[in-house]
């Protein structure tokens, strides 16, 4: 087998700086069709493939949605043994990402509603999401590198601080790129209610956030 | 992403901005590789899951309707059992008709006892007596040339009250042992007589209304305002023009029915 350019180079993109544009993901550069022909078949290096071209997006989703490291890092686990045990499900024609994200949001949710989790969430604080490191961008000064990542801890506490419903629907949205449609199809609600929910999520992430924002 | 933005406040504007603009987080390096290896070789299936399915939600059969399905098949079974019995139809004279309910019912007939239905119009026509049982709470005897309207039999748990009203002739009651917890009100237009333990007879006619006490005490009044103790051996009497109440002596046309009336009923209540 061999594995297409096209493939390598939609990996390109992974490790890209933040932007003000969502992340990859949903609709955009996806592996080539032949390579998810060998994914369905459980190619060890079409699977490779998919995993280095999903991972990053796979661990971003679980950790900005549960915002403990060890819980996002069972999550992916759990993802991937989904995705190999489903693999023939794969449909070659389309782009895997949201339906990858679809089994990543649903993992999520089964954390969130057993008894550990809320548990863990009653008696420990939230992980320094923002990275152990300081955000530090081309042109920073210390205070601002400073400044960015304090705003980046509290960005993510404020989602944090969502109901489930409105959270998902926030970082699949705008951390994530989803489309609506594709947030809608992928956690199984309609259109408007994801777009009622993404509403009201950002109305009140602005209130938790109108002093640093 | 498509093009979908919704129209926002430049503050949610800001919010969409910063999550956007939330750095990639790296897991654990060792993680990841080890992880790598394992899907790419299929061992990641050896691995238990690592997030347990959590149990059904209470919530989600809330939604599919189980729960409320069930508790209103409670409430149901619960209001069938809490009903008190029908009434039993004790005795009957052989002669005379009744309208019970708008039908004309034969007293000599089989149908007779199914007929006496709780909240039912009763009219008694010609030299037609009925006396209905409750068994152990409360026996009803409805004279000749009465119209009224039967009280509900009560329930064992709850709604305790019965209801009754007179509009002519008259309603013997006593109540038995197990009457205790119940209440029996009788009214007619110009007054009312609570019943809370004795031997009463309320009589009406025109615009008179006389409650005669046998056994026990009665409250009587023309309202709740009103309402008094009366005791046995003593009578009230309403007047529907404006003319004031009065108490006397048991009537003797009233107690001579009241007291075979009793006579007759008393074993029924006591067996029960």
């Amino acid at each position: 087998m061999t594995l297409d350019k096209e493939s390598l180079q939609a990996r390109s993109g992974e490790g890209s700086p933040p932007s003000s544009s969502p992340k990859e993901g949903g609709g955009r550069t996806s592996l080539s069709r032949s390579t998810l022909e060998m994914v369905r078949e459980r190619n060890p290096r079409a699977l490779s493939m998919l995993f280095e071209f999903y991972f990053e997006r796979i661990f971003g989703l679980a950790i900005r949605l549960l915002g403990d490291r060890d819980a996002a890092q069972d999550v992916t686990q759990d993802v991937f043994r989904k995705v190999y045990r489903a693999a023939y499900q794969l449909d070659p024609a389309r782009d895997p990402g949201p339906w990858l994200m679809a089994i990543t949001h649903n993992t999520c949710r089964d954390v969130w509603r057993s008894r550990a989790y809320k548990l863990s969430r009653k008696s420990s604080p939230i992980d320094d999401l923002a990275g152990s490191a300081v955000l530090r961008e081309k042109g920073d000064t210390p205070e601002e590198a400073m400044a960015r990542t304090e705003r980046a801890q509290r960005v993510q506490e404020a989602i944090l601080k969502l109901p489930e419903p409105y959270r998902s629907v926030v970082v699949m949205h705008d951390y994530r790129g989803l489309s609506h449609e594709e947030i809608a199809t992928s956690i199984g609600v309609s259109y408007a209610a994801v777009r009622k929910r993404y509403s009201r999520a950002l109305a009140k992430m602005g209130e938790l956030l109108k002093d640093v924002l | 992403m498509q093009k979908e933005e919704m129209e926002l406040s430049p503050l949610e504007a800001k919010v969409r901005d910063a999550v956007r603009a939330l750095p990639e987080l790296q897991a654990d390096p060792d993680f990841r590789t080890g992880l790598a290896r394992e899907f790419a070789s299929g061992r990641i299936l050896d691995r238990p899951p690592a997030v347990p399915k959590p149990a059904p939600r209470w919530h989600a059969a809330v939604r599919w309707g189980y729960i409320p399905a069930a508790a209103a098949i409670l409430v149901v079974a619960f209001l069938i059992q809490n009903r008190g019995p029908d009434w039993t139809l004790i005795q009957a004279s052989k002669h005379g008709t009744a309208v019970v309910a708008g039908q004309v019912v034969d007293l000599a007939s089989a149908e007779a006892r199914q007929a006496f239905r709780p909240r039912a119009e009763v009219a008694l026509s010609g030299d037609a007596t009925v006396t209905l049982l409750d068994p152990g709470v409360m026996a009803l005897q409805i004279a000749p040339g009465t119209a009224a309207r039967l009280p509900n039999t009560p329930g064992r748990w709850f709604g305790r009250t019965m209801r009754a009203s007179l509009n002519e002739g008259e309603l013997r009651v006593l109540t038995g042992p197990d009457f205790p917890g119940h209440r029996l009100v009788v009214r007619t237009a110009e007054g009312e007589a609570e019943v809370t333990g004795t031997a009463i007879s309320v009589w009406r006619q025109g615009t008179t209304t006389c409650v005669c006490v046998l056994k026990g005490t009665a409250m009587i009044g023309t309202d709740e305002a009103d309402m008094e103790p009366i005791p046995a051996g003593k009578r009230k009497v309403m007047f529907g023009e404006g003319k004031k109440p009065e108490i006397s002596d048991i009537a003797p046309p009233h107690r001579d029915g009241l007291i075979p009336f009793v006579k007759r009923v008393e074993p029924y209540l006591e067996e029960d």
